[in-house]
């Protein structure tokens, strides 16, 4: 089942769409309170 | 209730001797889904004897007027270390335990989607498990801010507070890994047939858990990056003298934390939306009001948190719309109580363990909620604020709810782990024992928070001597009955009575049709999905 091409095409999609969202969330506070200091 | 066996599992035999690792290497290297699921759990159960160990040093040290055994500092220290071990190191794995041993094995997947990373989430966890603990030994010791870690006590503080922040970093790397691999095994890997209105409830619970994960742990970690940058390269993002502001970490943590709690309590739900269904051998009421309950808690989730911050001068515009917005949580609350209450309407009702510490939580879980009602009223909570009023109102949700409810899932599927059924007197026993206890040892903090005994100090005045006495016979009498866990987990490992596949005749599911003790590969072939074993 894990070995279906299009299922884990599919898989690495959703997760990296996810890891990027992670991703902007944690920078954007970051980014936007270093803004705000300077 | 009976053992009936009607396996519809045609898949696969054991795998087991395909020649994995065995001894310390199969657990380092696993990427069974099922193998990561127990360590998860064992992980969790360790912690949770740690931090409650450190709640017995508070409650020891509260039990009458003075200071006794423990400085304040090491009080405090103590107090932090319980609650960020038992946040997130013993109930949050817990719940990621059971979704890694049921997700797949109710959805008809063969694993987690990425395996591999699936076991770095859960290594993860010691590093930063030795990493909190050991900060105690540290000069200066561990943080003693509180799990809110609130400047600017925790820009002055030792290195202890350097070890707790880089600890909340691995933690929530794990988590966000994890909760990644929950969303896409869910969304990708569900058996054909299995629409999402037709999935298990502890799916859909763990769906909107882990979105709510990976959007708030994020957040947690910039605002412990924040402070970590504050404390050693010269920012001032909270520092006051340096033009920051401390009530700006107030927002952001309580950002994360307010979804937090929800992050507990909606896997909590999940295994109750099974356990009930199953000993009233009825189908759960209301499956698409539940489906949307939970995406409704979700989201009103990340509009309430300045509900934690009514003192800190926010606007009374602003109290009020927080009041507001709080008590709406309470409409999808009651919408899922009163489904479990209407789920056992007329039902064929028994009480085996797991149904107890449903029903347990049921009932201390809503007490709990009510509290937080009264909390949410910004003219109430200005008085009950830092008291041990909201000690008792979380402890009802975070004790009652969610490990009652954790309980509740460790005895439903223990016989489809092990293949053994538990001891039922001994279950039984660890119920009523952890309920008389539970109550004895919180409900009276009810009281002294009424009575304005503040949170968070290792003495207090004479007048609050009574009940603290109370509740300190209550914390130690139920710290003590959780040992019978291991007890009862450890005999139901190595043998006991044969579990049937279905071991309880109102469970339904696809988990229920494969043999007990699961065999160590599941569904590797997409399995057939039964209308009869569909929930929604």
């Amino acid at each position: 089942m894990t070995s279906d091409p299009s299922r884990n095409q599919g898989n690495r999609r959703i997760a990296i769409g996810l890891a990027l969202f992670a991703a902007a969330v944690f920078l954007s506070y970051i980014i936007r309170q270093w803004m705000g200091n300077t | 209730m009976q053992a009936t066996s009607h396996t519809g599992y045609a898949g696969h035999h054991d795998h087991d001797s395909h020649g994995h690792p065995t001894g310390w290497k199969r657990w380092v290297t696993t990427t069974n889904h099922k193998d990561i699921g127990s360590m998860y759990l064992w992980f969790s159960f360790v912690m949770f004897l740690v931090g409650g160990a450190m709640s017995l040093i508070i409650r020891a040290e509260l039990f009458t007027p003075g200071l006794q055994y423990v400085s304040p500092e090491f009080y405090n220290q103590m107090l932090t270390l319980h609650a960020l071990i038992m946040v997130f190191g013993a109930i949050m794995p817990a719940f990621v335990g059971f979704a890694n041993w049921m997700i797949p094995m109710m959805i008809g997947a063969s694993d987690m989607a990425f395996a591999r990373m699936n076991n770095w989430s859960f290594w993860l966890l010691p590093p930063a498990a030795i990493l909190l603990t050991a900060s105690i030994f540290v000069p200066g010791g561990a943080a003693g801010t509180g799990w809110t870690l609130y400047p600017p006590l925790s820009i002055q503080m030792g290195m202890g507070m350097d070890m707790a922040i880089f600890a909340v970093h691995i933690l929530g790397m794990s988590s966000i890994m994890g909760s990644i691999n929950i969303v896409t095994t869910i969304l990708n890997m569900r058996t054909p047939g299995m629409t999402l209105m037709k999935m298990p409830l502890f799916c859909w619970t763990w769906l909107v858990t882990a979105f709510l994960l990976i959007a708030s742990m994020p957040i947690l970690a910039g605002a412990v990056t924040m402070l970590l940058t504050d404390r050693h390269f010269g920012t001032s993002f909270f520092s006051a003298a340096g033009g920051g502001d401390p009530v700006l970490f107030q927002h952001i943590f309580w950002f994360f934390g307010h979804p937090e709690v929800y992050i507990i309590a909606l896997p909590a739900f999940g295994v109750v939306s099974h356990v009930i269904p199953a000993f009233s051998r009825k189908p759960l009421f209301g499956y698409v009001s539940m489906v949307y309950a939970i995406a409704a808690i979700g989201l009103i989730s990340f509009f309430v948190w300045a509900h934690h911050m009514y003192v800190t001068g926010i606007p009374l515009t602003g109290q009020l719309y927080f009041m507001y917005a709080t008590m709406l949580i309470a409409v999808p609350t009651g919408v899922k109580v009163f489904n479990w209450v209407t789920t056992m309407w007329r039902g064929s009702l028994t009480f085996e363990t797991p149904m107890l510490f449903a029903l347990g939580f049921l009932v201390l879980f809503t007490i709990g909620g009510l509290t937080g009602l009264v909390l949410a009223m910004t003219a109430v909570d200005i008085q009950l604020q830092d008291t041990y009023y909201v000690v008792a109102h979380f402890h009802y949700v975070m004790v009652a709810g969610a490990l009652f409810s954790a309980y509740a899932g460790l005895y439903f599927w223990l016989p489809k782990w092990t293949g053994h059924m538990y001891n039922e007197t001994l279950g039984k026993w660890h119920f009523w024992l952890s309920m008389i206890f539970f109550n004895i040892a919180f409900f009276p903090q009810h009281f002294l928070g009424l009575a304005g005994m503040p949170r968070r100090i290792p003495d207090y005045a004479q007048q609050f001597a009574d009940f603290n006495v109370i509740s300190g016979i209550g914390a130690f009498g139920f710290g003590f009955s959780q040992l019978l866990v291991l007890v009862i987990v450890v005999q139901t490992v190595r043998g006991g009575a044969r579990a049937a596949s279905r071991p309880w005749d109102g469970a339904h599911g696809l988990e229920w049709t494969v043999p007990s003790p699961a065999p160590y590969h599941t569904f590797e072939d997409p399995p057939h999905f039964d209308q009869a074993e569909a929930h929604g």
